[in-house]
């Protein structure tokens, strides 16, 4: 097991590495000249040559990434060009929000979700299982800027529940988490009834039934822990798309997040606060991507990386 | 036989395909039933609602609602179309290559498949559409890349599998080259899978074209993209919701009839997508 483990963190280092070359790469293709963005209109020839040669932008692209790898490795994100604060701070103030609102949206997934599931697989085919399949498949196939909407005219302007925008305590996370989840539910329900109802088949589930048990309780105890392997697998998945319909959701209802930070710095031309922002989202992915792994060795012993 | 008999007798399928058919009627014949002229302005019309005049209502603009979603459809299919199509063929080659010759062209190709996949899919859309530009172009490229991997995965997988069978081996004895292995014996077998995959990947490429369109980098206006007709309607939420209500249902029923084929392949020709 251990040896498993180690070699899975090895395996992060050339991830990590190619995660940040790949989004140094995409920012230096962008097109536009940092240095006249930095300037502005007015700025002459000479002006933005100087500018360049003092940023580094003159020298070869592979001194430019090795010199970006020893900033990252300092916690240096680089300054905003728009609002002249340092990068990391922009961060800090707005990396917990998008995180706190991902866990409020795993929550809805692994409790809406499941309960959906569990309520399909105990009556397959029946009239409930129909619509509650029909209901999964139609919030994979939602918008999430739409569905958002239809949520705040909803929830926020007729029946005033809950605030249509921005942080304001414990009730605004509802609407946003859930807007998030919505896709995820259904990919959820779905798996975790498809899982279910073939372990349902299993000997040891007959001899469980066999014995009196509930149907009910058979689930609970026995089935679910063996169905929640598979939709483990697609847990990291998930969280991959929150992380990126953060950029959407967060949009949409006004969240002071990372996603919003990236396009606030995509429509201002801001380069650092671009990269550090993507740089960041697709870091925490890689994380969560090996929080997934190790969890699922731990969770089921079969499993092993060659 | 049974494949077709069961595709008929399959509900699923044909809710799907029958909302795909609507939309691509639509695209093809917009001109003559879209009931108006959906660039005209009317400024003395603005924000009107539901009427006979205009079935769903005006924009801010005082253009007809309807008439720019019949417009729109021809726009989203071809994201749609080209963007799979794109993603398809290049990750179609790429895994043909890493399952059929294996060795260093499989391990350089697969590794470097990992890449993007180590990114949120809708953040590297994004960080790509900023390089290729906005505009349909860019939402195509950026959104084919993301499926680029995933095909290049399934169909190496599926070529791995396939490579042993006897029939494969037996036209290896009988001395075929490379390219009628695989276009032969190989991709027929492979089929299924490829296109349960495309019509996932068509759900998912409209999901991350509009929301690109939304957020201003995609089809800008006044094209009348599905996407960026929400994002002007927005303004008008409370005042007038239809600008808002009506694209967007356009865009989950047309998310709602791929998912549906895709489903309906599956079970159908019972393919199991890693």
């Amino acid at each position: 097991m251990l040896d498993q483990i180690i070699k899975r963190m090895l395996y992060l280092v050339p991830v990590i590495l190619g995660v940040i070359l790949v989004t140094f790469v995409i920012i230096h293709a962008i097109p536009g000249n940092p240095a006249e963005v930095i300037l502005g209109l007015d700025a002459t020839e000479e002006n933005v040559a100087e500018l360049e040669k003092k940023m580094g932008l003159d020298k070869p692209f592979h001194v430019q990434y090795l010199k970006y790898i020893n900033q990252l490795l300092h916690g240096d994100l680089g300054y905003s060009y728009r609002t002249r604060r340092y990068v990391i701070d922009e961060v800090r103030s707005r990396y917990p929000n998008t995180i706190k609102l991902t866990l409020v949206a795993i929550a809805f997934v692994v409790v809406i979700g499941g309960i959906i599931g569990i309520i399909c697989a105990l009556k397959p085919d029946s009239y409930s299982d129909f619509t509650l399949r029909g209901f999964s498949v139609l919030g994979i196939s939602l918008p999430e800027f739409w569905s958002g909407f239809l949520l705040i005219l909803l929830f926020a302007v007729y029946l005033k529940w809950f605030p249509s925008e921005g942080k304001h305590g414990i009730t605004s996370y509802l609407l946003p988490a859930f807007t998030l989840s919505l896709s995820s539910i259904g990919m959820t329900s779905r798996l975790i009834r498809s899982s279910l109802l073939e372990i349902l088949r299993e000997p040891y589930i007959r001899t469980a039934r066999s014995k009196g048990v509930s149907k009910l309780m058979v689930v609970m105890r026995h089935a679910l822990k063996n169905a929640m392997i598979p939709a483990l697998t697609i847990f990291s998945f998930q969280i991959g798309r929150f992380l990126g319909s953060a950029v959407v959701v967060e949009t949409v209802f006004n969240w002071p997040g990372m996603g919003r930070l990236a396009i606030e710095a995509i429509m201002g031309r801001d380069i650092p606060l671009i990269q550090a922002s993507i740089l960041i989202l697709a870091l925490t992915y890689v994380f969560i991507n090996l929080i997934a792994d190790l969890l699922y060795l731990i969770l089921d012993p079969r499993i092993r990386y060659t | 036989m049974r494949t077709i008999k069961n595709i008929w007798d399959n509900k699923t399928l044909l809710v799907g395909v029958i909302i795909i058919a609507v939309m691509v009627f639509l695209a093809i014949f917009r001109g003559w039933i879209a009931p108006h002229d959906p660039y005209k302005q009317d400024l003395e019309n603005v924000l009107q609602s539901v009427s006979l005049k205009h079935p769903l209502g005006t924009d801010e603009f005082g253009r007809d609602i309807l008439s720019r979603i019949i417009y729109g459809t021809r726009i989203t299919l071809t994201i749609i179309v080209s963007s799979v199509f794109l993603g398809g063929i290049v990750g179609c080659l790429l895994g043909i290559i890493a399952g059929y010759f294996g060795k260093y062209a499989d391990a350089t190709i697969m590794r470097l498949m990992d890449i993007p996949l180590a990114f949120p899919g809708m953040l590297l859309a994004l960080a790509v559409v900023e390089i290729v530009g906005k505009g349909i172009l860019g939402l195509i490229i950026a959104t084919s890349i993301y499926s680029v991997p995933q095909f290049a995965r399934l169909v190496r997988a599926c070529i791995l599998s396939t490579r042993e069978s006897l029939y494969v081996q037996a036209a290896r004895a009988l001395g075929e080259n490379h390219l009628n292995m695989v276009w032969r014996y190989i991709l027929p077998s492979i089929w299924a899978p490829i296109m349960v995959l495309a019509s996932i990947r068509g759900a998912i490429v409209i999901l991350v074209a509009c929301a690109l369109s939304f957020l201003g980098l995609g089809v800008q206006p006044p094209f009348p993209e599905w996407g960026s007709m929400i994002a002007a309607g927005k303004m008008y939420l409370v005042r007038a919701p239809h600008l808002t209500l009506f694209p967007g249902l356009a865009i989950t029923f047309t998310v709602f009839g791929f998912n549906l084929i895709g489903d309906a392949l599956r079970d159908i020709m019972d393919v199991k997508l890693s």
